[in-house]
């Protein structure tokens, strides 16, 4: 009977492995077959071994979206996690309001994305209420989404505000599991509050720390909507991030064999974060 | 613990200004999307608007919004579906059913958690139309449906119920299904809520991959909807926003109800 019962977990296991085999696994492989061929869904497949990989280190419009990427994840994340850090330390000191706040702090995170994009479309628009309030202060108003100078900033204020929202909550979560003890007998030793977060506080949250650092820039890594629906990748290029440039090769310029280039060396990135990620997970449970 | 009364101020008071932060975006929209174009980029931040629905019942009038809304609401309830049926039982196996190969199994789960639909959409797209699934329910909704994380947040909620619990019902001659569904389901309730609501949202949010696999009008989700309105040439910026507003409103019922659910989702698929 016991044996039955580790054969019997295959027919529990196996429905879930068969869809993740044809939706997850299968495309991967796929992806990295694509990426040896010339391909333009015409005609069929040509195989043409190395060369879009060899042809990415002089890849112009590769190499500077890549650049655009890295700029708008690495402004995008080191703000906010350090407001997050912020704001989830002082709602985690609060007693009864906590839940009140920690209810509007969220709201911004259950928006749709496309409403949270078509929402800053407008407030970035020549007349728009922050061009409104530039003026206010006897400011010149800028042109947020049709000038490469301010586009790619445009955008990251607004992930600022979206994405505080939600390492908020996650770097509350890790402040309620830190022991209240330690706290009280520091302050009792009458340690100062700097000391107390350097010595104290940051090793406890190092877990928190690094598992929101590996999201926020994953999901940097991931963006679409807003980039998309903003400023579709522009003004020349000026907000083209990696997801879009894999769209576009692929689905406006129909280089199939290209973008799929393009997709391994963002999954390769996001691979490397994730599996850190999981590292850092099993060690915080050992632990 | 005896904080001076001003240090408590401050901090309230430096929360608020934040919470102010993320709350003006979203009252704006709302407020704009009851004004007409000219007091929206003239007027007041703070005058109510003379549009009253007329906004609404345009955007609607110009496109199926109620038609994008079902297909939406459509594709996010059978990925909860799949992902709770498919999920719960693949949790039990890996959870309570070990073996020497669940194991290595379990680490190519894992891996496929991490797998980003933004980098496997050009396969996914040749593999779809392959399956003659190309701009068809079937193929907007089932590739991206099974959502892995969600398999991940019942494992751990099953491997915390004792074994004595299923030991129990083996010992009555339950079947390994009897005692998933009477014992184990039950007492995984509010994981199931957790994995529900995060799969929910998720996929109301999805939009690269049904963008990619649809062209029929009608069969578009509302992100999709809301995205192609905005594109239209000559649509009123107030619009916009009253299609933006119609589509929280889903989101924004779910969270006053679902609360606690959602902040445990937000933890939750931390792994995600």
């Amino acid at each position: 009977m016991f044996q039955s019962r580790k054969r019997l977990s295959l027919v529990f296991i196996a429905p879930a492995l068969l869809y993740l085999a044809i939706f997850q696994l299968y495309p991967v492989l796929y992806a990295v077959y694509i990426s040896f061929h010339k391909y333009d869904l015409m005609s069929p497949p040509v195989f043409t071994g190395l060369s879009n990989y060899i042809r990415l280190a002089s890849d112009e419009q590769f190499l500077r979206s890549l650049w655009v990427t890295a700029f708008y994840v690495f402004w995008t994340i080191v703000p906010v996690i350090g407001l997050s850090f912020v704001l989830g330390g002082l709602l985690s000191t609060l007693g009864r309001s906590r839940s009140v706040w920690r209810f509007l702090l969220y709201l911004p995170s259950i928006l749709p994305f496309v409403s949270v994009a078509l929402v800053w479309k407008l407030m970035f628009n020549q007349r728009g209420p922050i061009n409104d309030a530039l003026n206010t202060a006897g400011m010149a108003s800028i042109p947020w989404l049709t000038n490469g100078a301010y586009a790619p900033w445009a955008l990251i204020f607004m992930s600022w505000w979206h994405a505080t929202s939600y390492y908020t909550i996650i770097f509350l979560a890790g402040f309620l599991t830190l022991p209240r003890d330690c706290f009280e007998a520091a302050r009792l030793d009458g340690a100062k509050l700097f000391p107390m977060i350097r010595h104290i506080t940051l090793p406890l949250m190092r877990p928190t720390i690094a598992l929101v650092v590996v999201l926020a820039t994953v999901n940097g890594l991931k963006a679409f909507v807003f980039q998309q629906v903003l400023t579709d990748g522009g003004p020349a290029n000026a907000t083209q991030i990696l997801t879009i440039l894999i769209y576009k090769t692929a689905f406006s310029y129909l280089d199939m064999g290209r973008a799929s280039t393009y997709s391994i060396v963002l999954f390769g990135c996001i691979m490397l974060l994730s599996l850190i990620q999981i590292w850092l997970i099993s060690g915080r449970r050992d632990a | 613990m005896h904080r001076s009364q001003v240090e408590r101020i401050a901090i309230i008071l430096f929360i608020a200004i934040f919470a102010a932060i993320a709350l003006f975006p979203i009252l704006w929209m709302l407020a704009a999307s009851f004004k007409t174009d000219k007091e929206l980029l003239d007027g007041s931040l703070w005058d109510f608007g003379s549009a009253g629905i007329s906004n609404y019942v345009k955007a609607f009038q110009a496109r199926p919004f109620l038609r994008y809304l079902v297909n939406s609401l459509l594709a996010a309830g059978v990925s909860v579906l799949i992902t709770l049926f498919l999920g719960v039982l693949a949790a039990y196996g890996f959870a309570k059913m070990r073996n020497r190969y669940s194991e290595m199994i379990w680490i190519a789960v894992l891996a496929s958690i991490m797998i980003p639909i933004e980098a496997i959409v050009i396969p996914l797209f040749l593999q779809v139309h392959a399956f003659g699934w190309h701009d068809s329910y079937a193929g907007i909704v089932l590739p991206t449906a099974l959502n892995a994380a969600g398999i991940f947040i019942l494992r751990q909620a099953i491997q915390g119920i004792p074994n004595e619990l299923l030991e129990a019902g083996r010992i009555d001659g339950a079947s390994e299904f009897t005692i998933l569904r009477r014992i184990v389901v039950p007492l995984l309730a509010p994981s199931i809520v957790v994995v529900a609501v995060l799969t929910f949202s998720l996929s109301w949010n999805n939009y690269l991959w049904p963008l990619i696999i649809t062209s029929t009008d009608t069969l578009r989700t509302l992100p999709l909807g809301m995205a192609a309105f905005q594109m239209t040439l000559n649509t009123k910026y107030s619009e916009i926003m009253a299609v933006s507003t119609f589509g929280t409103i889903p989101m924004a019922l779910l969270f006053i109800f679902l609360q606690r659910y959602f902040i445990d989702s937000a933890i939750g698929s931390g792994i995600k």
